[in-house]
This record gives structure tokens, C-alpha cells and sequence, in this order.
């Protein structure tokens, strides 16, 4: 771990290390992120192959495209990126985390390239960036998004998923998760990390991409299972952005 | 002798109607399947006469449709317009598909004659291996997959899968090994089939007579001809089946109340007892049972196969929709997805021809009258009859997109 990085909090690392063997244990720590994986990952796929004109159906849609997973933790989206094709690099600062995405990933007999540490230190750039529940954990956002951003070839996707910063995620995603239902951890967030969608879009904007479209992912308790909607931004949701083209070149 | 790991996708364990439909369900989407049987299936060409038939309802010709063996089934079945209901000679009621706007309650055929049009679907799919004679040994389930050892033709190999389907029918060992507990129940009936020509048409009317016993039922099939489903108490069935082939034939001719004309046996009557069993799950660690390894239903109302037909239509669509996320498709995530949207539908298929049976099955003074009545009431009220009618065969729980006729 970068102990000089901007962008990692301390704090939040020791708080999943403490689980972090435990990411593949799907009645785990980690049970809501595997419960909400089959939703999450359908619409990335989906807006994946959208803004890269790809057969959505496809086993192997995802074949011929870099990503970059930023803050991978076990390696729960990396693996299905994988089995659709991609080309997939997963960073996170956790080196528990790293271990146990390696070795499932290993056993699981899938390719995938993990690093422990920042997204500062990559040189390299990918069709597609994800950062995915990690916005809320860093230390310095703006930093965090600009990294992402640079990460990004120009005309590729950036989605970032996160909370929102509203009364109902403090209920159901801070109160309700973590000391009533117990689906987390205590301590797992920490309410004044989270984000609006306009603040996250703004960040975006500044660091040189276009946000196109926000997605809310709602839990239904009677199908027992998370949903997407438009209209309901107010707990978790994603934001896709485009990275703009000529920001690279006035760059250079 | 151990030979090499093979490694697959899905390797399911029975070639029955549901397990080798699954199969081709399943490689259309482009997954590596392996199906073992110790049976090999008839070819379509050699299919014999046979006892053992089934009415598919509409649901279920659109799962074979999708898996594309309906053309091949299609001319071989007879569509049941009407269902008829005898209970005495003053009580019976007739229910007409197209007063419920369906074109057919259901389309009879052979058994053997899906399961035939299956295999010729599954012979050209690359990526379908059939194993036969084989059957499944034992296997052990980690995180990541499972290792199936398999004993096939003698030899002993191990495949490697990520999820292993027991379809292997009510003896199932794949539930038995993975330690599911079933719930069972002997009905004391036997149920005997043949197939029978005769000289006056069937009109499409499938036609059941309430006897003492069980049902005795006369279902349409192409032609002059039809299959009967004779339920009667076990030591009746003993008598009756022990019957030299001219009495057995007056025997149904006597019990078809002359119908359908002059009776003549096609094939020899067939016998087997008639029992109810449900496994307490329908998953375990990278396992899932559908049909008869999950539930054996009594035959009354013909639920058996098109419940097992969605077992396998809706596990397809599970597995397709996990696999095109790039998910583990042996995930306890795709598979308790699989098992809550089976539950209701099958509970209230069992309970159903469960209480069915207990229903008809009986010569108790008091129930034949409320039997007469309810009939006589049901046929003369319309919404009732029409409630009756799409209770039996648009199950209110099914939500498969594959039996609705859409795409996986």
C-alpha cells in the first residue's frame, strides 16, 4: 500500500481487511454485494456493450476490451468481466483483498491481472474504468475521479457506482443494513462520504468527462432482490460518463 | 481406470424429456453440456407404439418449441379440444378449450417420442457431449465447482463442472447423494396404460369416467386412435392385468361405455403403482434438481410433465441470465433464484392432484353427490367453469418467459 496515496484512507482499508478472506463466502460479510452482483453486473454489461456496440447476448461480449476495475476488492465484478472476455485489471489498496482475488481467481481458472495499490501509480488506459462502491471509501474524491478519469482512454466509459446522500440512505443503507438487518458490517460506511449524483457528476465533469446516465439500483424486499430504476436515485445508484476526447489532447 | 479431467459447463444427469431438453436449451446460448444415461433414446424413425403418453399444454409446446424439437413432435400428437367428465349417467360436464379463448387444453403424445425428437435436436449441437450407457458415480462440491466421477460403459472418468443437474428421475441419485430428504406417499392405486384403435373418432374429446378406483380416461391421439389411463386400487389392477388379452379388451371395452366404438389394443397394458414424492429442496451446492428428481405427482389432471418442462425452462433461463452477466452460473445466487421461482408452482401442483385424487377417487355416498353437484354446478356456471378450466391448464404460478413463447 502507497502509504503517501491521496486517495486511500487508512481507517477504511483496516476496516475490510479485517474480512477481506472472507469476499467469496456469499452467506459471508459480503452477503449484500453478492446479493446485488447479479443486477449490478447485468447492467454493466448492458451499458458496456451499448456504448461499444456489442451483442449483449453474447457469452464472450466483452471480448477485445481493457478494463479497469478501481477498488476490485475480492474480485466479484472482475470475474464475470473475465468470463465475457474482457481484458481485466483489478487495483485495490487492500492487500487481503488482493490475495483472496487472486487465489479464487486462480482456482476459478480465469485470467485477470490484480494489483495492490492506487490508481495514481497505473500508467496504462482502458477502454472501460469502473469504480464501483469505492467513491464513498476514498480520502480525497476529487483526486479519486481525476485518477479514474486519466485511467479512461478518450471516447471510453467510466462507471462509477455509489450511495447517495439523502435521509433514505442514511436509514436503509447506514442504520438498517448495518445494526438492523446486519447485511454489513458496522462501521462499513460512514454517512458524509456519501454523494449526490449532481456532486459526483460535477467531479466527472472536471476531471474531463461527460456523464450520460445515472441508474438507480433499488432493493425490492418482496422479489428479494435489487431492481434497477430510473427514477429512484436515492440509495445506491451509477453513473456512466463518456471520456471526452480532445481533454487528452490539450494535454499533451 | 481414471481417465482425464474433462471439464464442461453444466453436466446433468439424466436424458429423460426434461434433462436432455435443458441440454438444448442450454447449448443454444453456447454452453459446454454434458448429459449422461444408461439408456440410449429410440431414434425417431424406429418409435414404436407405446403406453406411456402425456398431454403438453401450451406452455409446454412453446419450451420444445424453443428447444427445437416441436416440429418433430408436432405430427405425432392429437390436440384435446373438450375434456370430458362422467361421474354417473346423469352427471357429466364437457369443458371446451375455446371457451377459455385457448385453441387446446392439451396436445397428447408418446412420451418417447419427445424424449426421441430431443436427441435428434441434441446429435447436431457441438457442444452437447451425450454419455451412454453412463451413470454418475459419486462427486465432491467445492467453492469454485464440482468433480463428478462417472462410470461410463465400465470405465470410470471425472468431469469437472460448475453445477450438476439431477435429472434423474424419481430414484434420483443425485439427490440421494447430495443427502436431500424427500417426502413420499403410496396411493395404493396403479395406474394401467395401453393404447387402443377404435372404430368411431374421438372428436378431440378427452374423456374421464369417476370410478370407484380412480379415474379411467380415454385421451385422443392422431387418427382412430387413443391412450388410456385406467387408475384402480392395487389389488384390482393385479386382477385385471393377470386377464388373458381378449377379457382385458372387454374389460375396457365395458368401462369405455361403448364411446368410442369397437375397441382394439395396440400395445399390451403396462402397470405401475402410483406414488406422490417431493424433495424437500430443489438445491444444494452446485446442485439442482428439476422433474421427477424434485416431484412425482399422481397422474390425474397430467401436471407430471409440464411441471417438470418448466423445472427445466426456468433453470435454463437462471443459468442463461447468470452466464450472459458473466456469473457463476453454480452460484448459490442463480440457484436460490431457480428454487424461489418453482416453489409456489410446484406446491400447488402437488397439493392439487393430491386432493384431486382424494377427491375422486372414492365411493363414499356423501362425496359422489357433492361430486354430482359440484360438476353439475361448475358446468352450469360460467365463470366458475372458466375458473376451473384456467386453474388446470395456465398455472397462475408460472412466470417463464420460455412457456409464455418467448426467446431465452
Amino acid at each position: 500500500m502507497n502509504a503517501k496515496s491521496t486517495t486511500v484512507d487508512p481507517d477504511e482499508i483496516s476496516h475490510f481487511a479485517k474480512d477481506s478472506a472472507h469476499w467469496w463466502d456469499e452467506h459471508g460479510p459480503f452477503a449484500p454485494i453478492h446479493r446485488m452482483n447479479p443486477t449490478r453486473v447485468g447492467y454493466l454489461k448492458a451499458t458496456i456493450c451499448a456504448h461499444f456496440d456489442k451483442n449483449v447476448k453474447d457469452l464472450k461480449a466483452l471480448k477485445g476490451l481493457s478494463i479497469l476495475d478501481a477498488g476490485c476488492g475480492g474480485g466479484v465484478v472482475c470475474e464475470p468481466m473475465a468470463r465475457l472476455g474482457a481484458h481485466i485489471m483489478g487495483i485495490d489498496a487492500d492487500q487481503v483483498a488482493i490475495n483472496a482475488a487472486t487465489e479464487h481467481a486462480e482456482r476459478s481458472g480465469l485470467k485477470i491481472a490484480y494489483v495492490c495499490g492506487t490508481t495514481e501509480t497505473l500508467k496504462e488506459q482502458f477502454d472501460v474504468v469502473l469504480a464501483l462502491e469505492i467513491v464513498e471509501h476514498v480520502a480525497d474524491v476529487e483526486a479519486f475521479v481525476q485518477s479514474c478519469v486519466d485511467r479512461c482512454k478518450p471516447g471510453g466509459l467510466i462507471i462509477f457506482s455509489t450511495l447517495n446522500k439523502t435521509w433514505k440512505s442514511m436509514a436503509l443503507a447506514k442504520i438498517t443494513a448495518e445494526y438492523i438487518v446486519r447485511w454489513v458490517p458496522p462501521g462499513t460506511h460512514d454517512w458524509k462520504k456519501f454523494m449526490k449524483p449532481s456532486t459526483l457528476a460535477a467531479s466527472l465533469r472536471r476531471a474531463g468527462a461527460t456523464p450520460f446516465e445515472a441508474m438507480g439500483l433499488v432493493f425490492n424486499p418482496l422479489k428479494n432482490e435489487f431492481l434497477l430504476s430510473t427514477n429512484d436515485l436515492d440509495v445506491n445508484y451509477f453513473i456512466a460518463a463518456t471520456k471526452d476526447q480532445n481533454k487528452e489532447k490539450s494535454k499533451k | 481406470m481414471v481417465s482425464a479431467l474433462k471439464n464442461c459447463d453444466v453436466v446433468i444427469s439424466g436424458g429423460g424429456v426434461p434433462g436432455l431438453c435443458l441440454a438444448a436449451l442450454l447449448a443454444d446460448i453456447g454452453l459446454d453440456i454434458v448429459v449422461l444415461d444408461p439408456h440410449l433414446p429410440t431414434r425417431i424413425k424406429d418409435i414404436r407404439p407405446d403406453g406411456r403418453t402425456a398431454a403438453l399444454m401450451a406452455g409446454s409446446v412453446n419450451i420444445l418449441r424453443a428447444a427445437g424439437a416441436w416440429e418433430l413432435c408436432e405430427p405425432h400428437g392429437s390436440a384435446l379440444n373438450t375434456l370430458r367428465i362422467i361421474e354417473s349417467a346423469s352427471a357429466r360436464a364437457d369443458f371446451r378449450a375455446d371457451d377459455i379463448g385457448l385453441p387446446y387444453f392439451g396436445i397428447n403424445m408418446q412420451n418417447n417420442l419427445q424424449r426421441a425428437a430431443l436427441y435428434e435436436v441434441i446429435l447436431k449441437k457441438k457442444n452437447i457431449t451425450f454419455l451412454c450407457p453412463a451413470m454418475l458415480k459419486d462427486f465432491t462440491t467445492d467453492d469454485v465447482g464440482v468433480s463428478v466421477t462417472i462410470n461410463e460403459n465400465g470405465k470410470e472418468q471425472i468431469l469437472r463442472t460448475r453445477l450438476l443437474v439431477g435429472a434423474d428421475g424419481r430414484n434420483s441419485a443425485v439427490r440421494a447423494q447430495a443427502g436431500i430428504e424427500v417426502r413420499d406417499h403410496d396411493y395404493g392405486q396403479m395406474a394401467i396404460t395401453c393404447i387402443i384403435n377404435h372404430s368411431k373418432p374421438h372428436d378431440n374429446i378427452s374423456t374421464e369416467f369417476h370410478r370407484p378406483g380412480g379415474p379411467f380416461t380415454i385421451v385422443p391421439l392422431p387418427g382412430n386412435q387413443s391412450s388410456i389411463v385406467w387408475v384402480e386400487y392395487t389389488a384390482d389392477a393385479d386382477a385385471f392385468l393377470k386377464l388373458r388379452r381378449d377379457d382385458f379388451e372387454r374389460a375396457l371395452q365395458d368401462r369405455t361405455e361403448n364411446l368410442v366404438g369397437r375397441i382394439e389394443m395396440v400395445t399390451p397394458p403396462e402397470a405401475w403403482p402410483l406414488k406422490s414424492l417431493h424433495a424437500k429442496s430443489l438445491i444444494a451446492p452446485r446442485l439442482a434438481l428439476i422433474a421427477e428428481a424434485a416431484h412425482v405427482l399422481h397422474p390425474l389432471g397430467a401436471q407430471g410433465l409440464n411441471l417438470s418442462l418448466r423445472d427445466a425452462a426456468t433453470l435454463a433461463e437462471e443459468i442463461a441470465d447468470a452466464a450472459r452477466s458473466g456469473l457463476d452460473i453454480g452460484s448459490h445466487a442463480t440457484l436460490h433464484r431457480y428454487e424461489f421461482r418453482r416453489r409456489a408452482d410446484i406446491q400447488t401442483r402437488l397439493m392439487g392432484t393430491d386432493g384431486l385424487n382424494r377427491m375422486v377417487s372414492n365411493n363414499i355416498g356423501l362425496l359422489r353427490t357433492l361430486r354430482s353437484i359440484g360438476l353439475k354446478t361448475i358446468d352450469a356456471i360460467e365463470p366458475l367453469r372458466r375458473f376451473a378450466m384456467n386453474e388446470g391448464v395456465v398455472p397462475g404460478y408460472d412466470d417463464s418467459r420460455l412457456s409464455r413463447g418467448e426467446n431465452l
